[in-house]
């Protein structure tokens, strides 16, 4: 029996991978634990390795096929092995196709009305090689649900009924009530489009983009946001960057950014109030033992999140170096699943490009993201009530109502904004 | 066992009419009440006489009816079937023991030549309402040729009637339907279930041939059990409750013809099947309710590959220790249906 090489699970949310590229050609002789391709997730891309040692054969996954889960990819056969298409090899997948094809077909025909509209355009294209349980595959047929969608428990990614309804409930709303008016919108975007002459491109939608798109549209809709405003005069917090930059660069070190101040400040903030430091789990709310802070890093094609971990215990230099680190890597696509999950709060900056303030869609499961805009010299009135000049920084924070009410999130922006004003305090140990 | 009794056709009896017995007392209640009622029939076999029985289930019978209705056979299988098969089609009602139904393949001939195909071939014009009983299974450390489960071998043919009861009620129930049932009737009684005891509604009544009983409701795994395996199935689901599976366990009783409805609607119920048998698996009557499962409807309902738990592929050892090992045991159940409701199959 040849080994099957499968699309591996590499990320907790991941159900299907793209093939990016092969670093083995058919027939090549392969050692186990010898690369063979990379697969590009959501959000990562990751070398998979030769799961035993021998020859390389019957690649099915080319260069940007999408695999569910626990897909053939390729087989590899021992020295001894005579080789021969396995089953799901070559003639296989063509042959699933059509059976598939057939089975969409009938459900059209026998049960019409069981298909809405809209159903059989997103119907089972993928589903050829999904390993699915027929109880798993008829309720997938009865609701129109694409079982690429799906995330298989069972063994090499088998998604039983447990696994549908799972994607049911995650689904509800958007499968029932707001799918029809999201996809009507999509339909009438290009409609109105045709319908007036106007002149477009379509851009295909990519794995990242596919999941900003339902995360923070799942975070917008289920998410009961709110949004507090502070201005926070960060004249000292510039003067003391300075000196300590001054020292840095005598030092020939990496000078510190606003931005590593910021998350320092956070960081502290959330040790300081750590009931904002926490997610809403349904039944009950799960209070975070560390700062594990988001940073929002703009790439190519969309963002990614990397994570700051246990940013409480980790002075403003070292913040810097890592945030240096992950974001580089971030942009060259080389973060692994574990830099970019378990966030419990998150920064967006967007002040180097101007914007004054913003409010920002929180991050799931986190309950609180800061908006940064850009820091403004204004007239302010001092004690006297003359007018001078201060730098202010708008910074906006979203809660999550279920988890942070507004006191509770006021009281951390308060503390915030006194980190910031008093920027000495950022140098003391959390408390 | 004495929670069985209170089955969905016990219920009709009123705890008055129901006395405890064991398996091999409830048919010989049934043997000697089908003597009384019926002068047709006779019961013949090695020494079920005087010695009154292998099994001392024709006990003292032959006190009672005498030795013209309670007939000791020579050591020939082929004979006795023969003498029963003939008997049968000319007017009588034999009841027919073999010894062990390891010797049941020395009158395959009689079997499924004669008693099986006479009314096919004389077209409809005889019938043979023989039955026969069949002291079957392992655990009495008798070794390979007196341990096997061949009941799969008989079922296999057209024109029998195969029965396995699991319990006194159904030993006696059964085998009176049997003697009823105008064509031949096999009735495979496992050896270690002659002693277990239950209760058992006093006089003349019938268990259905051809139909299959919950013995217990679930809703997480249908098991398909058959004779003792629906025992240990039962004593297994109480340890599997305890782990939160809820199993559904039916007593086939039947093996030919199969109650393939109660089946398929308790697949489709819970979308999980294991068939517990103690017979070889390969090619046993696992495997024929799993290609029934497959090829019908419940098809769509499957949540979990299918599993069945059966005899090894080996003649029965006669060590003790191998003896069990060769055949499903209540830890091979709990360990495969959890495996299979949690989805690591």
């Amino acid at each position: 029996m040849p080994t099957e090489v499968i699309m591996p699970k590499v990320d907790m949310d991941m159900e299907t991978g793209t093939v990016a590229v092969w670093h083995l050609e058919e027939g090549a002789n392969v050692e186990k634990g010898d690369a063979l391709f990379d697969i590009e997730t959501d959000k990562a891309t990751m070398e998979v390795e030769a799961p035993a040692s021998g020859s390389l054969h019957f690649i099915v996954a080319q260069k940007d096929d999408v695999i569910p889960i626990g897909g053939n990819v390729a087989w590899i056969f021992s020295k001894d092995e005579k080789v021969v298409a396995p089953a799901g090899a070559k003639s296989a997948p063509k042959s699933e196709n059509a059976d598939s094809a057939v089975a969409e077909s009938n459900t059209n025909s026998v049960a019409p009305s069981e298909q809405s509209a809209s159903a059989p355009t997103s119907a089972p294209q993928n589903n050829s090689r999904i390993r699915a349980t027929p109880l798993a595959k008829r309720i997938a047929r009865l609701k129109g649900i694409d079982l690429g969608l799906v995330n298989g428990s069972g063994p090499r990614g088998r998604i039983v009924k447990a696994d549908v309804n799972i994607y049911l409930s995650s689904v509800p709303v958007i499968s029932e009530v707001s799918k029809p008016v999201q996809s009507s919108s999509t339909v009438n975007a290009k409609s109105t489009a045709d319908k007036l002459g106007i002149s477009y491109s379509e851009i295909p939608v990519d794995r990242m983009r596919a999941t900003i798109a339902s995360r923070l549209t799942e975070s917008k809709s289920t998410v009961p946001h709110f949004y507090l405003d502070i201005d926070c005069n960060i004249d000292a917090l510039l003067k003391f960057r300075t000196q300590i930059n001054v020292a840095l660069e005598a030092a020939g070190s990496k000078k510190l950014s606003i931005n590593d101040m910021l998350i320092r400040a956070s960081a502290l903030s959330l040790a300081a109030v750590p009931q904002a430091n926490a997610s809403w789990a349904g039944d009950r709310i799960l209070q975070y033992d560390d700062a594990n802070i988001s940073v929002a890093v703009a790439i190519e094609g969309g963002l990614i999140t990397p994570v700051v971990k246990q940013a409480q215990l980790k002075n403003m230099q070292a913040i810097s170096a890592e945030v240096f680190d992950l974001a580089g890597r971030a942009r060259s696509g080389k973060l692994s699943q574990s830099e970019y999950q378990g966030g419990s709060f998150s920064i967006s900056n967007l002040g180097m490009f101007g914007v004054k303030s913003f409010n920002a869609i929180i991050n799931p499961p986190e309950s609180m993201i800061l908006a940064v805009g850009k820091a403004t010299r204004q007239f302010v009135p001092d004690e006297n009530g003359a007018p001078i000049v201060a730098t202010i920084l708008s910074v906006t924070l979203s809660c999550d109502h279920r988890v942070v009410d507004g006191a509770l999130g006021a009281k951390w922006l308060q503390h915030f904004q006194n980190l910031l004003e008093n920027p000495i305090l950022l140098t003391l140990d959390p408390a | 066992m004495n929670e069985m009794t209170k089955t969905n056709t016990a219920e009709i009896f009123k705890d008055g009419d129901m006395v405890e017995m064991s398996y091999a007392e409830a048919i010989r209640d049934a043997l000697d009440i089908a003597l009384t009622n019926d002068e047709r029939v006779i019961l013949m076999g090695e020494d079920i006489g005087v010695y009154g029985g292998a099994f001392q289930v024709t006990g003292d019978l032959v006190h009672k009816h005498g030795e013209d209705r309670v007939i000791d056979t020579p050591i020939s299988e082929l004979g006795g079937a023969g003498v029963a098969v003939g008997a049968a089609a000319t007017g009588l009602r034999p009841i027919f023991e073999f010894q062990f139904s390891d010797f049941a393949m020395l009158a395959m001939e009689q079997i499924c030549n004669q008693a099986a195909k006479m009314r096919y071939m004389l077209g409809g014009n005889v019938s043979v309402p023989v039955v026969m009983r069949f002291p079957a299974g392992s655990g009495t450390g008798a070794a390979a040729q007196h341990s096997q489960s061949l009941e799969a071998w008989l079922a296999h043919v057209p024109g029998l009637k195969v029965i396995q009861p699991a319990t006194p009620y159904d030993a006696k129930g059964m085998l009176l339907a049997a003697l009823e049932d105008p064509d031949p009737v096999m009735i495979f009684e496992h050896k270690i279930l002659y002693k277990s005891k239950g209760m058992v509604p006093k006089g003349h009544y019938t268990v259905p041939i051809g139909k299959a009983e919950i013995r217990r409701e679930g809703t997480d795994v249908t098991i398909v059990a058959t004779s003792i395996m629906v025992h240990k199935s039962l004593d297994a689901a109480k340890q599997l409750e305890e782990v939160g599976i809820s199993a559904e366990v039916i007593d086939l009783k039947t093996i030919r013809p199969i109650d393939r409805e109660t089946v398929l609607a308790s697949v489709r119920k819970t979308s999980r099947l294991v068939c517990v048998y103690e017979a070889v698996k390969t090619l046993g009557i696992g495997a024929e309710i799993s290609a029934m499962v497959a090829e019908s409807d419940a098809f769509d309902y499957l949540d979990a590959p299918i599993l069945r738990l059966g005899g090894a592929d080996t003649p029965i050892p006669y060590n003790p220790d191998l003896e069990k090992a060769a055949v499903p045991q209540i830890d091979d159940i709990v360990v495969g249906v959890t495996q299979l409701v949690k989805g690591e199959r």
